[in-house]
């Protein structure tokens, strides 16, 4: 019945949907591109010249603002902070995550309140995080160097967000507190879909926890790990808040990520048109990681 | 002895979610726990695991004294967060229906650039935005806010609306329309509906990200009293770095919103963050 009355209507049932579809549509399109599309667009011109202020006038100057971050010793290094942070708390969330979220399959008594408790840290927002963060490292008031004093490991409270070695660590271990409910969530969704026979079938063959763990989950739960670090990658790349307000990109450069580096660049010394080369470099390197997760993406679709 | 590993298991499971649990919630108890703290109590030599004497005197100051616009804040952040939340659901839901229901040319493309926008970093857009922005007398404005938000949040809001119309079964409206309604009928009578628990979930996605949205507020809201509450509360911290008690009462205010969304609504937003992370 509904077959036929789609043969019957056929090309002028399909000029309609086009028209309806275009016009559903159509508000999406133009709020989304019409409102990034030419913003990028004119920061991509911006790149090319001298512009210093926001009173624009400019003169062109080709590549000029992309040879000088090259040379920009702060700024190799602000990409070599970036990608030390990225890698290394992505890697942390995975693992984290996984066994947060293997923890959480199991059944025992409170799991569903212990299941929304762990999205709380997720959904706060990025300031507070780095307040209470800031307050857990601080010399002072802070917990962690009352506990290092209390424990004995240390004698003295230690500046944690100013020393050089520390204050990476302490960002990372705030992130992780932050972003690892994420990926939990995303694995824990993954791990559901997969039916109890398979691990009864494993155990009726013989086969460990850590066997079980190899050869039955992980397969299984690949691709929401590889979309978790995929989203994971770009939300670290872009990760400003917490730099911004636990340390400033301080001591000296040690915690100066990319996105710190550009928005100082920009809005502290109006360097526009080299911070817009930057934040162009920045895009690249996103779009990279975006181009590997859409294309696996429709890969998998097929 | 199968029984005695089986009992160890159990054990070192329970140890361990203890474990993870104190590690995400013991800090919001911290932060509690100073807020309530009178300012003397906070520089003994001693971290206090229980308020003495609880006070609200790092509280009271926010809600008397009008040079501190933490209130008018949140109710900035408020405003904003709501109406890009009721944007993004309306004009989502149309476009996702198309996406999920019409064939038309170019669709695959356009979702796919759609959801591209999303992975491109939100600095690359500050720079053009602030200078866009300081033409067309939009910084400072809370609607020059919700235009920026509703650019970035809508791919979103469109991919979890698409998600769950890809759920609803094809006769549901095939039905409707047969009875005699159109396809624009079908959508407002039959998807609407159906899909309440995925326009929630696309609301408090859009809702919570806004209200924590932090770079482009502060780049953007400089001056004025339209500021949202991340970035009076960064400006709080700057002017009273050093009491603790004030400014963990500014993060619990904060916090309030997102924890009570959290609490009673994670069945949507947890679908919503999963719809299409995993493979059905």
């Amino acid at each position: 019945m509904i077959d036929k009355l789609r043969t019957r209507r056929g090309p002028n049932l399909e000029a309609h949907e086009n028209h309806l579809a275009a016009v559903l549509v159509a508000p999406i399109l133009i709020a989304v591109f019409g409102i990034l599309v030419i913003p990028l667009l004119y920061s991509l011109l911006l790149s090319f010249t001298d512009t210093r202020s926001v009173i624009v006038e400019y003169n062109f100057v080709g590549f000029a603002n992309y040879i000088k971050a090259f040379q920009d010793e702060v700024f190799r290094y602000s990409m070599r902070v970036t990608t030390t942070f990225v890698v290394v708390t992505n890697f942390l969330k995975l693992v984290f995550g996984t066994m947060v979220a293997l923890a959480l399959k199991e059944r025992f008594k409170g799991r569903s309140i212990a299941r929304s408790l762990i999205i709380i840290p997720w959904a706060t927002p990025l300031v507070v995080t780095a307040i209470i963060w800031k307050w857990m490292f601080n010399a002072h008031v802070g917990l962690v160097n009352f506990l290092l004093i209390k424990t004995g490991i240390i004698s003295h409270s230690i500046d944690i967000l100013s020393n050089k070695y520390l204050s990476m660590p302490a960002v990372i271990l705030a992130d992780l507190w932050q972003g690892t409910p994420f990926f939990v969530i995303l694995i824990l969704a993954g791990l559901q879909t997969i039916p109890d026979d398979l691990y009864e079938a494993g155990s009726i063959d013989g086969a460990g926890s850590f066997q079980k763990f190899f050869s039955i989950t992980l397969p299984l739960v690949r691709f929401p790990m590889f979309v978790a670090l995929i989203l994971g990658s770009i939300f670290s790349i872009n990760q400003f808040e917490l730099f911004f307000i636990m340390t400033r990109g301080g001591p000296a450069n040690f915690t100066r990520v990319i996105t710190l580096f550009d928005w100082e660049k920009a809005f502290r010394k109006l360097d526009i048109s080299y911070a817009s080369a930057v934040s162009y470099l920045i895009l690249l390197l996103s779009f990279l990681i975006a181009a590997i997760y859409i294309i696996y993406l429709q890969k998998s679709q097929d | 002895m199968k029984h005695l590993g089986q009992r160890f298991k159990r054990i070192f499971l329970y140890l361990w979610v203890g474990g993870f649990l104190t590690f995400f919630l013991f800090p919001f108890y911290c932060i509690l726990n100073t807020s309530l703290q009178c300012k003397n109590s906070l520089f003994t030599k001693n971290v206090n695991f229980y308020p003495r004497d609880i006070t609200l005197e790092n509280y009271i100051p926010l809600f008397t004294n009008p040079e501190l616009n933490i209130i008018k804040a949140l109710l900035n952040s408020l405003r904003v967060s709501l109406i890009v939340a009721v944007v993004c659901i309306i004009l989502g839901a149309l476009g996702a229906y198309a996406f999920a229901r019409l064939r038309f040319k170019g669709s695959k493309v356009w979702f796919t650039l759609l959801l591209v926008t999303e992975m491109l970093p939100p600095i690359s857009f500050l720079i053009p935005f602030f200078i866009l922005y300081s033409r067309l007398h939009l910084l400072n404005t809370w609607y020059g806010l919700v235009i920026g938000y509703v650019a970035w949040l809508l791919p979103i809001a469109t991919w979890v609306l698409y998600g769950y119309f890809k759920t609803i079964p094809r006769d549901l409206e095939e039905a409707a329309r047969i009875d005699g309604c159109s396809r624009v009928g079908a959508l407002l009578r039959i998807i609407i509906p159906v899909s309440t628990p995925g326009i929630i979930s696309a609301g408090i996605i859009c809702f919570m990200f806004s209200m924590g949205e932090f770079i482009f507020a502060v780049t953007t809201m400089t001056q004025g009293t339209s500021r949202t509450l991340p970035v009076e509360i960064t400006l709080f911290i700057g002017k009273f770095s050093l009491d603790y008690g004030a400014i963990s009462a500014t993060a619990i205010l904060a916090l309030i919103v997102p924890v009570l969304l959290v609490l009673f609504l994670q069945k949507y937003l947890v679908e919503g963050l999963t719809k299409g992370a995993v493979k059905e």
